[in-house]
Order: structure tokens, then sequence, then C-alpha cells
């Protein structure tokens, strides 16, 4: 049981990860129905961020820890008004296309400028393992987790209370309508983009303080499984996006634990695939007839 | 010599030189084992694009797992040849073919439940069985785990122990199966069963009540997608000697995925454009390394931001004479005798003059506790003009939607002909006699008037999808009758001059017109109309009507119309129901509907009131 | 239209074509390196790159072989096995003879098609058994899997490790290679394998293997990884508070660099085919060439084993006499030298006999020799 225990906490420690960063995919695709699949390189960008800082330019953990939201926050506005926005009217698989190719610029960008090799990332904290009845909880782990879910509530709120956050939803309602109630809809996909990265930003840093290793390529994966969380919670809602990297996250952990190593990832997908056999708009999604 | 046949021998012509030329190039070395396996890879990847374009372009849907089909080929066809003691110029087409088979039942596998899923759900869930196809070779015995299928026949080394003839023969066979792939998704492209496909992609809902069972004609763009990637892995796969799994990941998916979208989705020459350009770029820019990818990216971002919709767009920009003449040139191979033209297949009604032709006894539907539909009795008689009026949210077009089965009702029966037909499908619905336009017009736009009209000829026609490939006798017999009959309609309502003009560039009266037209073409029974006149100025309205009438009479068929113009309905309709929160509120004649004193009320609760006043002056 | 067509694909084929001038001189004796050079495991492949580049400038600088100075062609394979062979079509017509590649998978696509032309192939570090299986063509200057997974399990015996636990990647050859190896050694000497858990390729989390291992008590945990994902598991495995000796075989060696806690690492021992710390001369002058020409320690052990490669192959064409293949692969096969890495020999199955050295790591990260073990 015990066992059990420290299995699930592995798989929420990763799951919130994946939310966090699932977060942005889904506010941008709630407002724009853009897959930005350039969202994980951010991370990868966050994450250079934090290191050069932390090791090159020997700044506190905090001050790192702003500069790399700083960073993402403005590469992520900077790639949206510069590669996403003059596509806004095209078919949507052109602005994928275009989120490819700016997440391959990013990563072989990085590749020429930091080079192949992996860079490791000091331990920020030398605390020892947590122990809670039993079970033992590294203090990352703990620290990611709270973190986390914090930030999830703050965004819950902000989105829920702040003028910005309901223009936000009545954007992501209804782009055009939106537009003619007078909300001013480019700056609100700005703040989008801003927040999605601010919390890319924190998520990079939380990413590599349980894995330790910054490379050029470091973000495609954690962005895949995050998008994918996002569309089994339902893309576009955000509560969706939380609840789809945790559930990931614990269905990675515990196919792992108990299913079988090999197969962990044929399971998860194999999971993703009868959820949205049974829910075709993922966990939280709404059957939207089309209108005839 | 006629012209036809000169274009064949030309197109054939140009085909046999550009083959000779690089087996020339070749055979005297000037094109060195590196380029000509460079070529191979050229031809395997258009095989690759030009497939995943019939998914993604033709048929519209995101598909990020196509290698894993070209995995299953690759792996299928190759531990074929590794087992089988056969001579390989006999083994190796039996395991490409295998491969595509296997291929082709995975991707029909996949596709019967993927396919209940739209746009980027169906996007992930090809994702996830890519992946998931690639986990398992990755962990079965007979395909080598990790360490790979080695050791797999070479077919530039195993034609002959000299390696510049082997590697021609190669080229020979890779060649000519790319010519054949392209060929073949080309005229299916342009049968009835690619103008299905192609509609789905421009309007489902569209299609779907033009009689095209849309959930077959996805599953057959996915199986045939799946096919081709399958012979494409398993050229792939005696092109290395060498499978990995790991290769086949969402990378090279994403890969194809990205030629595909820079050729021009659904351009099948931008496709291959795409794939020449893109596989040889980098190994030009092999020398640039370090910078070759980031100006690959940039490339392409910059390409996107430009050309959005790719290269050539839908186009098939001016090879497009070529592929004709490759039509041709399949068309006289496969010719039968006696060839004459073959008009669609015309339903036979039964007269139906003292009972009505359609009706609905006790119909409803619930939305949750909302009744949008409740106890609708109607019936129409034959060759009658029946308008269907009520206040705006009065339930009118979720009626229509009742009838042609895009929603089930939840109460109640409907009768066409005597025959029940609730629980139908749409598209079965449709067979069977009803035919309807839309509220929004939802024509299929990137296609052609006369095009829009063939796609509704659909289910007239009864030649397979192999004799569209092989535009064989039946094929093109059936075309020719489609052809005749879908320009006559179009000169029934004087369109006839405007048949190759693309749906969505017409103007909206026109594309009002063409929808209906649309309607007509499966030979309807009972034609639905959902506020025709939405729209239109006065002068439009009042030939509307007239169009609406010599409907009635030329066609024989029983009109049941939706319209907020009172003036039209008033004018035209010889009966009228009136529909208020779901139910049958009144009907009757004209006259009686103008006096009704529950239909005045409920129209003068709404906004309603000036059409109603200016229809009793008319 | 038709004419347009062929003149759009001539001219693209003449693009090609310029693009491919081959130089063509006849003082140069011309052999290829292929291999890994960019992406995730680029280390590999450019340390092998350096070392075969020293020895190739050594012998230059005195003059070349057969009168000739020599030249090496580099080509990438990305990793992948298909592009190994697009590399390989591309050399074969100019080169003489081949060192690559650098990983187990593209080494076996290589050897696949060099057979066929009898080309010479050295590779200097492809460690999985079969490579040169029924290759009369291809050597290697490297131990075995067989050999290290037998060194570790015999070490791990002998440092009284009864009962062990495995972590591997099952997509990845070299790793799911060193596995098997281990496993069918480790019964015989007695050392139980009580878990092995796998992890899918690319993942960065193994928490939950590690603690699935962590559960079942092992003495000690083989960790048969590359560098830079065993990094990582470390790293994980502290956080855990896993604290057993680690095992790792040669794909380890560069650890250091990926770690930040460099004390992590004196829990770590590994098996490499080559010691700085090695004292025949050769060993010594070659650390000391190194250094002077790219002011580093060759702390991958593919730097050595890639002159070795080089020395092995420039030694046989100089004393084949001719550039002709075959002559070159007898006259490898005949190989009888001491050279950085230990004294080369050939097998009937083309693998070297030679040592592997057992190492560590003080808590600087530095490289410590603990010992040698014999075949």
């Amino acid at each position: 049981m015990t066992l059990f225990f420290s299995q699930l906490i592995n798989g929420l420690h990763v799951g919130i990860i994946y939310a966090l960063i699932a977060l942005g995919y889904t506010m941008v695709y709630g407002i724009v129905k853009l897959i930005n699949f350039a969202h994980g390189d951010i991370i990868m960008v966050g994450a250079y961020t934090a290191v050069i800082t932390l090791v090159s330019l020997n700044v506190p953990p905090v001050v790192a820890l702003l500069l790399t939201i700083l960073v993402c926050v403005i590469f992520g506005v900077t790639i949206e008004r510069v590669a996403y926005k003059p596509l806004r009217s095209s078919p949507r698989i052109s602005s994928l296309i275009t989120a490819i190719g700016v997440s391959m610029l990013l990563q072989n960008t990085a590749l020429l400028v930091f080079g192949a090799a992996s860079r490791p990332f000091p331990t920020i904290f030398s605390i020892p393992p947590l122990r809670f009845a039993g079970i033992q909880i590294s203090f990352v782990t703990a620290l990611t987790i709270v973190v986390s879910l914090v930030l999830m509530l703050l965004l819950q709120t902000f989105i829920k209370t702040s003028k910005a956050g309901k223009a936000m939803r009545a954007a992501s309602e209804d782009y055009n309508t939106a537009q003619l109630m007078g909300i001013n809809v480019n700056n609100t996909i700005t703040l989008t983009f801003a927040i999605g990265c601010a919390l890319a930003g924190i998520g990079a840093f939380l990413y590599v303080m349980a894995y330790p290793a910054v490379s050029p390529t470091m973000g495609s994966l954690p962005g895949l499984k995050a998008f994918i969380a996002a569309v089994l919670g339902g893309i576009g809602i955000i509560p969706g996006a939380m609840l789809g990297g945790v559930v990931m996250g614990i269905a990675e952990s515990l196919t792992k634990a108990y299913i079988s190593t090999q197969l962990s990832d044929a399971v998860v997908y194999g999971i993703l695939i009868v959820v949205l056999l049974v829910k075709p708009t993922g966990l939280l999604g709404k059957q939207t007839r089309e209108k005839v | 010599m006629n012209k036809k046949t000169k274009a064949i021998l030309l197109n054939f012509l140009a085909l046999i030189s550009l083959f000779l030329l690089v087996t020339i190039l070749m055979a005297s070395g000037m094109l060195s084992n590196y380029l000509s396996n460079i070529l191979v890879t050229v031809l395997i990847t258009i095989i690759m694009t030009a497939s995943l374009n019939v998914t993604t372009g033709l048929l519209g849907q995101l598909a990020l797992g196509h290698a894993g089909f070209m995995a299953i080929g690759g792996y299928v066809s190759a531990i074929f040849t590794k087992n089988v003691a056969m001579d390989i110029g006999l083994s190796l087409p039996i395991a490409l073919l295998l491969g595509g088979l296997a291929a082709a039942l995975f991707g029909m596998l996949i596709g019967i439940p993927a396919l209940r899923l739209q746009g980027d759900y169906l996007a992930i869930i090809t994702l996830g069985f890519g992946e998931i196809i690639r986990v398992i070779i990755e962990n079965l015995q007979i395909t080598g785990g990790a360490a790979g299928l080695t050791r797999i026949a070479r077919m530039s080394r195993v034609f002959s122990p000299d390696r510049t003839v082997s590697n021609i023969v190669q080229f020979a066979i890779v060649f000519w199966i790319t010519v054949l792939v392209i060929a073949s998704i080309f005229t299916l492209g342009r049968s009835r069963h690619g103008r299905a496909i192609i509609s789905i992609r421009e309007n489902a809902i569209a299609a779907e009540a033009t009689g095209i069972p849309t959930t077959r004609y996805k599953l057959l763009a996915f199986t045939i997608a799946a096919f081709f990637a399958g012979l494409a892995g398993g050229l792939f796969a005696h092109q290395n000697g060498i499978l990995v799994a790991k290769e086949f990941g969402f990378n090279k998916s994403i890969e194809y995925l990205v030629m595909v979208v820079l050729g021009g989705m659904g351009s099948i020459t931008g496709s291959i454009i795409a794939s020449f350009v893109l596989v040889a770029l980098p190994e030009m820019l092999r020398a640039l390394s370090e910078y070759r990818l980031i100006i690959y990216s940039l490339l392409l971002i910059i390409m996107m931001l430009f050309r959005p919709a790719g290269l050539l767009g839908t186009q098939e920009f001016s090879l497009l004479s070529f592929w004709e003449g490759m039509e041709r040139f399949f068309h006289t191979v496969f010719r039968g005798k006696g060839e004459k033209t073959r008009m669609p297949f015309q339903p036979r009604y039964d007269v139906w003059n003292d009972k009505p032709v359609l009706e609905t006894s006790k119909l409803g539907i619930a939305f949750g506790g909302l009744k949008a539909a409740d106890n609708i009795n109607i019936h129409l008689m034959n060759d009658e003009i029946v308008g269907l009026i009520g206040p705006n949210g009065a339930g009118k077009t979720t009626f229509f939607n009742l009838l042609t089965g895009v929603y089930l009702p939840t109460e109640g029966q409907v009768t066409l002909l005597g025959k029940p037909i609730m629980g139908k499908q749409t598209h079965e619905i449709n067979q069977e006699g009803i035919s309807r336009t839309f509220q929004n017009i939802r024509l299929f736009k990137s296609m052609s008037a006369l095009d829009n009209i063939k796609v509704a000829f659909h289910s007239r026609m009864k030649y397979s999808p192999i004799s569209g490939i092989l535009r064989n006798s039946r094929c093109l017999s059936e075309e020719r009758g489609i052809d005749i009959r879908a320009r006559e309609l179009l000169r029934v309502f004087s369109m006839e001059h405007e048949a190759d003009t693309i749906a969505g560039s017409l103007p909206y009266g026109q594309q009002r017109k063409l929808e209906i037209c649309r309607a007509l073409a499966s030979n309807p029974k009972v034609l639905l109309l959902d506020e025709p006149a939405a729209g239109m100025n006065p002068s439009e309205t009042v030939e509307l009507m007239n169009t609406i009438k010599l409907i009635r009479d030329q066609f024989a068929v029983a009109i049941l119309l939706i319209e907020h113009d009172m003036k039209l309905v008033m004018g035209i309709c010889e009966r009228i129901y009136v529909l208020n929160y779901g139910k049958i509120i009144a009907q009757g004649t004209p006259a009686e509907i103008r006096n009704n004193p529950e239909v005045i009320a409920a129209y003068l609760g709404q906004e309603q009131v000036r059409p109603l006043e200016e229809a009793r002056h008319a | 239209m038709k004419k347009r067509s062929i003149v759009t694909m001539l001219v693209a084929l003449a693009l090609i074509l310029s693009a491919v001038v081959p130089v063509m001189a006849e003082d140069v004796i011309k052999i290829g390196g292929i291999g890994v050079l960019s992406g995730d495991y680029a280390l590999y492949g450019l340390a092998v790159k350096e070392g075969v580049d020293l020895y190739v400038k050594q012998v230059n600088e005195k003059g070349g072989i057969l009168g000739k100075q020599v030249e090496v062609l580099w080509e990438d394979t990305e990793a992948q096995a298909s592009k190994a062979i697009l590399a390989y079509d591309k050399l074969s017509e100019e080169v003489v003879g081949l060192i690559g590649g650098v990983l187990s998978g593209e080494s076996k696509a290589l050897a696949e098609v060099s057979a066929e032309d009898g080309m010479p192939q050295i590779s200097p570090s492809a460690t999985a058994y079969d490579v040169t299986t029924d290759r009369p063509n291809v050597f290697r200057t490297c131990f075995l899997d067989p050999f290290q997974g037998n060194a570790i399990a015999k070490y791990m015996a002998d440092q009284g490790s009864k009962k062990v636990a495995v972590l591997y990647d099952n997509a990845t050859e070299y790793s799911k290679g060193l596995y098997d190896a281990f496993k069918a050694r480790s019964e015989e000497l007695g050392v139980e394998i009580i878990a092995a858990e796998s992890a899918a390729y690319g993942d960065k989390d193994y928490k939950t293997q590690l603690t699935t291992i962590m559960n079942a008590s092992p003495e000690a945990v083989f960790l048969p990884y590359y560098g830079a994902d065993a990094a990582m598991i470390l790293a994980q495995a502290n956080e855990l508070g896993l604290n057993v000796k680690f095992y790792g075989a040669d794909g380890i060696s560069d650890i250091v660099d990926y770690v930040a806690d460099k004390s992590l690492l004196a829990n770590l021992v590994y098996t490499d085919h080559f010691s700085t710390d090695a004292d025949s001369q050769m060993a010594k002058d070659f650390v000391a060439a190194f250094q002077a020409e790219y002011g580093k320690m060759p702390t991958i052990s593919f730097s050595a084993t890639g002159y070795d490669a080089a020395v092995v192959l420039l030694s046989a064409i100089e004393k084949a006499g001719s550039t002709e293949k075959q002559a070159i692969v007898d006259a490898i096969k005949a190989t009888d030298l001491t050279a950085v890495s230990g004294k080369i020999t050939f097998d009937d199955h083309n693998d070297p006999i030679k040592s592997a050295f057992l190492l560590t790591f003080d808590a600087e990260g530095n490289k410590q020799y603990l010992t040698q073990v014999d075949p």
C-alpha cells in the first residue's frame, strides 16, 4: 500500500508538470484554435535561461526564476506576433505547420548556440525527503505539487473574476462576437500567450529541478505529453487541462509500476484512445453539435 | 491520329524518356550510387506524401500517425522476404502487396473507431495509434525488437552481382510503382468515390444529406492511404536492408505532414514537388551542417507566412493535362468493348396520387427537458407545395432535421411512400427520396458547380473504386451519363454557363439555386427547402418563386419549404403549416392561415408582424 | 508541356549533380568516417572523430602512408540506420576503408552494406555482439557487450553483491544488448536479478521504476545507459533516497559532464576501454597529444578506440601495400600490434582480444582506476 501511494505521488509529480504545460496549450487553443507545437520548446528556452542565470551569472534562485518567466513571456509573445498572428485567417493546418517550424527553429538554434550535449542543472535545495505516514516524498516533488496547485488556483481566480480573464473567456467562446463587444482580441490573445508562457517558465524551472538536464530537444517530449493531456481533458477547457495532466501522469506511473514498463507508452496511448472513444471531446469536454 | 491518342502517347513518352534518361545516367556512372539512392528515397517519399494527401488533403482530416502504417508495411514485407525461400523477383512483389494489405487492414481497424471523432481529436487518436504500433514493434520478437530487423534483401544489390544493373532495376521498380500509385490516387480522386471524399472535406453535413455515406468514405480514404503507405514501407525496407522501429515515430509522421502542407493540401503534384525538394534540399545543404536545419525551419515558417495554402494550393498546376493524358492512357489499356454512355440509375417511384408521399405521425424530440418538436402530424401529397412557417425558434429546422435523420426523433414515426424511414441514416434517407437545402448555404465551396451536382448523383452510379482507379468502360460510361444529366439539370436553372465556376465564387442567389439543383440531382420524391429566399432581394425572390414552381412541374416532386418571406409563402404554397414552440398550431390554405387568430397572435407576440401585413396587401 | 516537365526534372538533376562534384585527386588516400555527429548521441561520434583525426594528422605529418597523404571524409548518420546507409553510398566509391559506425545500431546497418562490397570497416565503439557476425570485412577496436556484461557481473560478485536490480532502455539496442549479456552471465556467477525495469526511450522520468527497484531493496543497480540518461537516473535515485552502488558500462563514460553534484558519482563503477591513468607509454603519449591538439582530456574513451581504429586501418593499408579492399581486409585480420587501449589481435569473430578497465570517480568527478579485467 505504501508502495502504491509512493507511485501515486510519483505520478502526481509528473502529472502536475504536464498539467502546468498543458494549460498553455489549452488556453491558446481555446481562443485561436491553434495547436502551438512550439510550446514545449518554450520550456527548453526557460530551462536554458534558468541554467545560465543560476550557473553562469550566479544569481539567486528567485531572481533566476523571475528572469526565466520574463524570457519565456518575451519569446512566447514575440512568436505569437511574428509567426502566428499573420496566419489567423489562414487554414488551421497552415498555422499548425508554422508552429512546427517555430519549434524546429527554436530547437536548432539552441543546438547551434549551446551544442547537443545536455547541461546539468544544479541542485537548489538539498533537503532530505519528507516522511509522511510511512510514505516518502522528496522535497522537490512536494514543492512542485504545492506551487502548481497554487498557480492553478490563481489562474482560475484570474480567469473567473478579472476583466481580462472575462475577455479571455469571451474570446474563447466566440472570437468574432467578442470583437464586436469591444474586446481588444489582439491584446487578449497576446495576454493568453503571455500567461501560458509564464506558466511554462515556472513549469520549466520545476521540470529541471526534477529532471536536472537541459538540452535543445528537452522540450519536445513533455510538450507532446502535455498536449495529449490537454486533449484528454478536453482541449480549450482550463480545468480539463489540469485534470488531463494529472490523469496522464498517474496513469503513466501506475502503468509502469503495475502493468508493464516496456509497453507503458502503448498503454497510456491506449487509455487516451479509449477515453476519447467513450467521450469524444475529452474528459471535461462538452459534446457540441454543429448547428445545421 | 486524334488529339486524345496523341496526348496519351506524348505523356507516356514523357514518362518513358524520363525513366530512360535516369537509367542512362545511372548506367554511365554519371548518377552515383549515392544520388540514385537519394532518388529512390525521393520516390518513396512521394508515395508517402501522396497517400497522406488522400487523408489530409482530399478527406481533410489531420492524420499524425502515417509513419505507423509505413512501419507495418515495411516489417510485414521484410519478414516475408526473409522467411520465404523464393526468388526475390517473385517474393518481392508478393511481399510489397502483403505489406500494403496489412497496413490497409490496420488502417481500417483503426479507422472504424477513430472516425467517430472530429478534427484534433481524430489527429490525436491517429498519433496514439502510430505510437502504439511503434512500441509494439519494439517489443516483438519477430520484428527484432530494439535491434531492428536486419539483413533484409536490398533491391540495389540483390538483382544482379553488378551493382549498377541492380541499382537500375531498383530504380525501375520504385519508379513505376510510384507512377502507378500517383496515377491511381489521381484517377480515384476524379471518380465518384473521390468526389465523395472531397465533398466530406468541403462540408460533411451537406455530403451526408446529399446521399454520401460519409463514414464509409472516410474509412475508404483511410484504408487507401494506409495501403499505399504500407507499400512505401515495403519499398523502404528493401531499399535500406534494415528496419528500426524508432525511426517510424511521431517525428517521421510530422515530416510527411509538413511536405503535404508545403506542397498544398489536396494537390498531388504539390506533394511530389515538396517531396523532391524536402528530401533533396537537406542533402544539398549537408555542407552547411549545423545551419541546415535552421535554414530548413526558417524556410518552413516563411513559406507558410507567405503561402499559407502551400506551394500549389489544391491545384494540380500545369501538369493537369499531363494527368488527363495519364487517365486516357489508363483508359485505353483497360477499355472494354462497345463503350456507351450509361445514364444514371433512375429510381422508380410508384404512383402516389391518392395517398400522401410523406407523412409524420406524433413526431417529436426532446433535448433534455426541452421539447423542440412535439406531436407533429403533417402530410405531403404528390406534387404539392407546402409551406412551413412560424416565428424564430419555433422548431422548423429541427423538424427538417428529424425528417432527414440528422436528429433521431424521440417519439413518433416518419413514413415516406408508405415505408417507415425513422432511424435510418441521413444518406439512406436521401437515397429513399428526401433531399434538402440548408438555411445557411452548404455548398462544396471549392468544387465546381458541375462537380457539386455530380456529388449528388453519387448513389445513382454503381461503379466500384477499382473501376474508378482503372477508369474502365463501366466507370467512363457512367461518368459520361451523369455529366450529361448534371449539365441538363444546370440548364433547367439557366446555370449551364457556370458549370465550371467554383461554387464558392458564385453570387449569393446563384449559390442558393445551385444548392436546390444539387438537392434535385439525387432524384427526390420530397424536396425540403430551408429558407430558400433568405438574403435575396425582391427580384431574386420573384425569380425563385418561378423556379420553385418549375421544379414542381418538371420534377414531379413534393416540396416542403420553410420561409419567412410571406409574399413567397402566400404566393406559391397550396397549403401551409404553422409551427410554434414545437407544435403545429394551425394548417390550411394561405387565405385561412392569414386570418387565423392563433397565428396572428403567435406572430404579434414576435417581431414578424410586418411581413404578414405586407403579405395581406400583396 | 511535356517538354517542360522533362526540363524541370533535368534542371533538378543538374542541381543535385552540381552540389556533389567529386574532387578527384590522385595523391591522397581517402578513408571514410561515418557515425553520429549530431543530435543526442553526437558526443560519442565527435569523440571518435577527434581520435581518428588526431592519428591521421600525426601520420600525415610523418609523410603519410604509401607515400600519400591520408584524408578522412566524415558523414553524419543522425543516429539513423537509413541515413547511415545513405552516407555509405555517398562515400563508398571514393574511400578505401571505413571507420564507423559509432553506435551499435548504425554500425550494423553499415556492416550490412559494406559486406556487399567487401569494404574494410572498423568500428571503434560498436559493442553489440552480432555487428561482426558473418561479416569478414567488419572489425572493431572495442570489447563486446558480453565481455563487459561479464566483467561487471564478476566485479559485483567479488564485491559481495548478490541481489541486484537493473534499469534499462528497452528500445535502444545498446542498452537492451548489455542487459541481455549481463543477465546471461550474472546467474552463473550467483548474482540474482531481483528487479528488472525498463524505461521508454526519451523518457526523463525514472522515479516510478526507481521506486519499484527501491522497494525490492537490491544491493546494487546496473544501469546500461549512456551518460546523459544515467546522470538523470542518479539524480532521481538520490532524490528518492536510493543509496546503493551503481554500475554502468562503457557508454556511461561521459556522465561526469551531465552531473551537477559530482559526489553522486563516487557510487558508480563502470567498464571502460581505456583509462587515462593507464601506464603504457603509448597511452601517455596519446593523452599528451590529445591535450595538445584539443586542449582537453579525452574523457570519452571512444577517442582512444577511434585513434586505435585509425591505427589499425592505416597500418593494414601500409602492410597490404595497396588500396585494394581484400588486401586491406586480410591485413587487418592479421593485425598484431599494441595501441592506445591495449594490445590488439582479432579472433575468428573479428573481435579484438583486449582488457576492460573498471573505473570509478572521486568526489570531484575525476576518473579513478579500480582494476583491469582480462579476457
